[in-house]
């Protein structure tokens, strides 16, 4: 079975910041919410990189193993959801995520957080599959139309790869034998404990 | 002026005129690698201190600083603090303290007044003191169950009532351990303001620990208003309950400037704290209720009885006879204003 | 904005309605009755699941440009 996975080829990334826009756009993200970002690393430096990091959808999640009212799932293709239904907005999942990928909007108490949002692979959540229910909840579900994340399909330079963990990595692969360098798959090392040998 | 916006106007186009010309003289495949020098993910990951929180950061567009953090490897700490040394910690500390209570019991039983109670009362806590006390208790009962369903809940209490349930549950809890925590705040300032002078440590603690308190010996050492044992109780609550506020608002009102890494401190010790705080409360509450004959009316009437405050507190009864004789009242009392 | 709107109040709703499943749910576990929550339209456990993506003509698409022609 198909392993879904991103992959963000950081030479290749311009800071468009279009990924961002288009998550916004797809999935009717609420204000101040991102469920995606583009980092600048050594920014102005010799060698600076702009990587796009959302949710990865990590192996044994770590989001999934700290919340306390357990309402993560993986779906079969290894997209971690999660329902905003038992979502309480206590916040462990924000602090054991590696990629900063949970966020919370300001509407309960003291303006502390309400229940989390986050990227859902364009993957909709536990309610029916394309309802209005689940647009408004958790936007988009462009898997179930057969289609992949927006941010991913839209990528003005084909940075930012999404899909099958092997089809991507073979491609990212072989666009790094052709020309010759790659900065290596960000953040895969800490998702799904492998790396892309190049 | 209008020279030099034409000129500024002109520049970019001699640039992209010098680009385009550019190419042509340098075509020849030369074998420049971009990545050679370019910012290397496992070095900046190598780079962090393990066991920091320092996270592997850049700039971002966007207006929240936070999502500048790409990666935050101390979450993988956090995890194992969670899901493992809390509940460790907390189950040994509960389950053990609850043990040596019972084993306590069976052994030395209930203890009582040896003398048998007088029939005369002496004032020990007021209605102020004994309202702030019970403020913290009744706050801190609610906030201990609330916060030991966040830790073991998903364990204990998820399999048996259902997802939907203990999620309303907890939900509710969250709000009630969000708003109970202000009067447990409350309580703490309170007692600690009323009681702090009475609760000076000092060698005579020493000596009453080294007699077994009276619950280990036989007969009672001499105490003060409040005896060793009490004082270990009142500085574990203010100072636990002032790390359990600081750490819990932290969490709560969260300062724009705390980052990632303060967070997941607060919530280390706000748990870690928070766990060992129940379980020297159950002794408190043990040695209130059935631990001891005549313990109890102290917080509940807030009048004990003479015979037990002399076992427990005799240098406190002979200071209280002397300057207020009026608290002593009862049975066969001398007339008040002896 | 108006989006936003909704949501809150979808929120508010949703925070009653878990008051109220949480004590059905809790005097249904007596009787040893599995309960579901009664959602707009919940998947299963199974249904929520199972796999989406499939190899379609579009996602070829997609890994084709992205690969050097």
């Amino acid at each position: 079975m198909a392993r879904m996975k991103f992959l963000c080829d950081a030479d290749r990334c311009i800071e468009c910041n279009a990924c961002v826009t288009a998550c916004k756009n797809e999935n009717d993200v609420p204000w101040g919410i991102n469920r995606r970002r583009v980092v600048t690393i050594n920014d102005g430096k010799p060698g600076e990189r702009s990587v796009s990091m959302a949710c990865m959808h990590c192996t044994d999640a770590p989001c999934a193993a700290v919340c306390p009212v357990d309402c993560f799932y993986t779906t079969d293709d290894a997209v971690v959801l999660h329902s905003k239904e038992l979502c309480i907005g206590c916040g462990y999942c924000f602090y054991a995520c590696p990629f900063g990928a949970p966020q919370y909007p300001k509407t309960a108490n003291f303006g502390s957080r309400g229940k989390m949002d986050k990227c859902t692979y364009c993957a909709g959540g536990p309610e029916a599959d394309n309802t209005k229910a689940e647009y408004v909840a958790y936007g988009a579900n462009r898997l179930a139309e057969g289609k992949l994340p927006l941010c991913a399909e839209m990528c003005s330079t084909k940075s930012l790869l999404a899909g099958d963990g092997e089809i991507i990595a073979q491609i990212y692969k072989e666009r790094v034998a052709k020309r010759g360098y790659g900065s290596g798959a960000w953040g895969w090392k800490t998702a799904y404990k492998e790396d892309i040998a190049t | 002026m209008t020279l030099t916006t034409s000129l500024r106007h002109l520049l970019p186009l001699l640039a992209l005129a010098a680009l385009l010309a550019g190419p042509a003289a340098a075509q020849q495949p030369t074998s420049v690698n971009p990545t050679a020098s370019s910012v290397k993910e496992k070095q900046l990951l190598d780079a962090l201190k393990p066991g920091s929180t320092d996270t592997v950061s850049g700039r971002i567009s966007i207006p929240d600083a936070r999502a500048g953090n790409l990666i935050q490897p101390a979450g993988k700490e956090f995890r194992t603090f969670r899901q493992e040394t809390l509940p460790t910690v907390g189950g040994y500390a509960i389950v053990g303290m609850l043990l040596l209570l019972s084993l306590f019991y069976l052994i030395r039983g209930r203890i009582a007044i040896s003398t048998g109670p007088s029939g005369q009362t002496i004032l020990r806590f007021g209605s102020m003191s004994r309202f702030a006390h019970w403020l913290s208790a009744v706050s801190f009962i609610a906030l201990g169950l609330t916060g030991l369903n966040l830790v073991f809940g998903k364990t204990l209490l998820l399999p048996i009532i259902g997802p939907d349930a203990f999620t309303g549950l907890t939900q509710v809890g969250k709000f009630v351990h969000n708003y109970v925590s202000f009067a447990f705040a409350l309580g703490i300032i309170l007692m600690f303001v009323m009681w702090v002078k009475d609760n000076v440590p000092s060698l005579r603690d020493l000596r009453w620990f080294a007699q077994g308190g009276g619950l280990v010996g036989l007969g009672h050492p001499p105490a003060e208003r409040f005896n060793g044992g009490q004082k270990i109780i009142f500085w574990s609550t203010v100072l636990g309950g002032a790390a359990l506020a600081v750490s819990g608002y932290l969490m709560m009102f969260k300062p724009i400037e705390i980052a990632i890494g303060g967070l997941q401190l607060a919530t280390v010790i706000h748990g870690l704290v928070g766990l060992i705080m129940v379980a020297i409360i159950f002794a408190h509450i043990y040695i209130g209720s059935v631990g001891m004959e005549g313990a109890f009316d102290a917080m509940g009437k807030g009048r004990v009885d003479l015979n037990w405050a002399r076992e427990h507190h005799s240098l406190w009864v002979d200071r209280v006879a002397k300057s207020r004789p009026k608290d002593i009242s009862g049975g066969h009392a001398p007339a008040p204003g002896e | 904005m108006a989006k936003s709107k909704t949501d809150t109040t979808l929120d508010r709703r949703g925070f009653l309605k878990g008051i109220g499943t949480g004590a059905a749910g809790a005097a249904t576990v007596a009787a040893g009755v599995t309960t579901t929550s009664p959602a707009l339209a919940a998947e299963s456990t199974t249904d929520k699941k199972k796999a989406r993506y499939r190899e379609s003509a579009h996602v070829k698409k997609f890994y084709a440009t992205n690969r050097y022609l």
